[in-house]
């Protein structure tokens, strides 16, 4: 279940736990993985979006045809997560570039890069986790929507401050 | 005797006739193969294009296979979390159902109280009150002891503070666009207004990202080696 992995599957499935010591993303060793070229998980990222987006919008449009607002809100979830990764896929290139400008090696800043994400994801999982609660699963629902909006401005505050005290608060109460 | 020889002579020619048909038989035979040998090349040299054209239908057919069966996995997972729904909505139903009936008891206990007259008081006097609303405060019964009107009041208030905080502050719950004011009333909104089990279809950003298949992402540094292996190895790449 997605919510015992710390990383989605593009950087590598696997608990929190079991990750700590660990100074790469799993699926991503080094920046050159990330983008090379032609090559990389950048570039597969942004081919596979506007398939994953269709497949998505197709099923939505042919499942929810009847129900407006839960098509609705499906559409906004899709959209929203579609920003956070768009977003999410420019900030490493950025951050990756940036630190190697400042002098790091590119072992080192992708190390850097990897922290900063890594930290993301799990500001990310513990939002997950912790909006999840054993009365009633359908929660689940907010629990997404709202880690979708949350995520993208910690996106921005890593951006610019990486303090989390700045982040947003989650406004989401059991 | 003659005949004999006749017979014989006669005999010995129709053997002459058939050995010398042997030769064409022959021909005919090799010529027959001929054609059989190049009508096989021929579909043997089809069979190899078609190969070469299946070749990379499977190996998309296998990428596919390979997507549907991490599409499969996911909706395993997610479908065992959806069976367990049941049981927890049993017992949210349970423990909400206890909570009814204690504010039936205590309705019907307060119902008591006022159709006696009697309303209780924080000193643990009863007072004869002959409205209902002297208890809340929006009517003051000259009767009742300004302590204890105040009382009524404090207790009016706290529970409107309550009701606030549980619709406002303590259980709001916001989704996109949409601002429900306690998750009952998201479960009343999800079981009207959504498909029974169609909850995967809202992702959020973790779970969007699982829809992305990179298996077939090879590294460019594998890539060459694997390369340069080969043509050490001598295979024409």
């Amino acid at each position: 279940m997605s919510f015992k992995n710390l990383f989605p599957p593009v950087f590598g499935k696997g608990g929190a736990s079991s990750l700590d010591n660990l100074e790469c993303l799993p699926a991503i060793s080094n920046g050159d993985k990330w983008h090379n070229g032609s090559t990389g998980i950048l570039h597969q990222l942004m081919q596979n979006m506007n398939n994953v987006s269709y497949q998505l919008d197709s099923s939505i449009e042919k499942v929810l045809k009847d129900h407006p607002e839960a098509w609705q809100l499906a559409i906004d979830c899709v959209t929203a997560a579609k920003c956070f990764v768009i977003v999410l896929i420019a900030f490493i290139s950025q951050e990756y570039a940036t630190w190697q400008t400042r002098g790091f090696s590119k072992k080192d800043a992708w190390q850097i890069v990897s922290q900063i994400i890594r930290r993301i994801f799990e500001d990310l999982q513990s939002a997950r986790i912790s909006t999840r609660t054993p009365m009633i699963l359908l929660i689940w629902i907010s629990r997404l929507l709202l880690s979708s909006t949350l995520h993208y401005n910690v996106m921005m505050s890593w951006k610019g401050t990486f303090n989390t005290n700045s982040m947003p608060i989650l406004m989401f109460h059991l | 005797m003659v005949n004999n020889i006749y017979k014989l002579h006669g005999k010995i020619k129709a053997i002459g006739t058939y050995v010398g048909s042997i030769p064409g038989g022959f021909k005919d035979s090799n010529m027959t193969l001929s054609k059989m040998v190049k009508a096989s090349s021929i579909k043997l040299s089809d069979l190899e294009q078609s190969k070469d054209r299946v070749t990379p239908w499977l190996k998309s057919l296998q990428v596919s296979l390979d997507s549907a069966q991490q599409t499969l996995d996911t909706v395993q997972d997610e479908l065992a979390e959806v069976q367990s729904i049941p049981s927890q909505i049993d017992h949210w139903m349970e423990s909400t159902n206890k909570t009814l009936e204690l504010l039936n008891k205590r309705l019907m206990s307060l119902k008591g109280f006022v159709m006696r007259g009697n309303v209780p008081n924080c000193t643990g006097k009863k007072n004869v009150s002959s409205n209902i609303l002297a208890a809340t405060g929006n009517f003051v019964n000259p009767s009742l002891d300004t302590s204890d009107v105040l009382y009524h009041q404090v207790l009016d208030l706290e529970e409107k503070i309550k009701i606030l905080e549980n619709r406002v502050v303590g259980a709001g719950v916001q989704l996109g666009n949409l601002v429900f004011q306690s998750f009952d009333d998201l479960l009343v909104w999800v079981r009207v207004k959504v498909p029974k089990g169609r909850f995967g279809l809202f992702v959020d950003n973790h779970s969007f990202l699982k829809f992305f298949s990179i298996s077939g992402h090879i590294d460019t540094e594998v890539g060459t080696a694997a390369f340069s292996h080969s043509q050490r190895a001598g295979f024409i790449t």
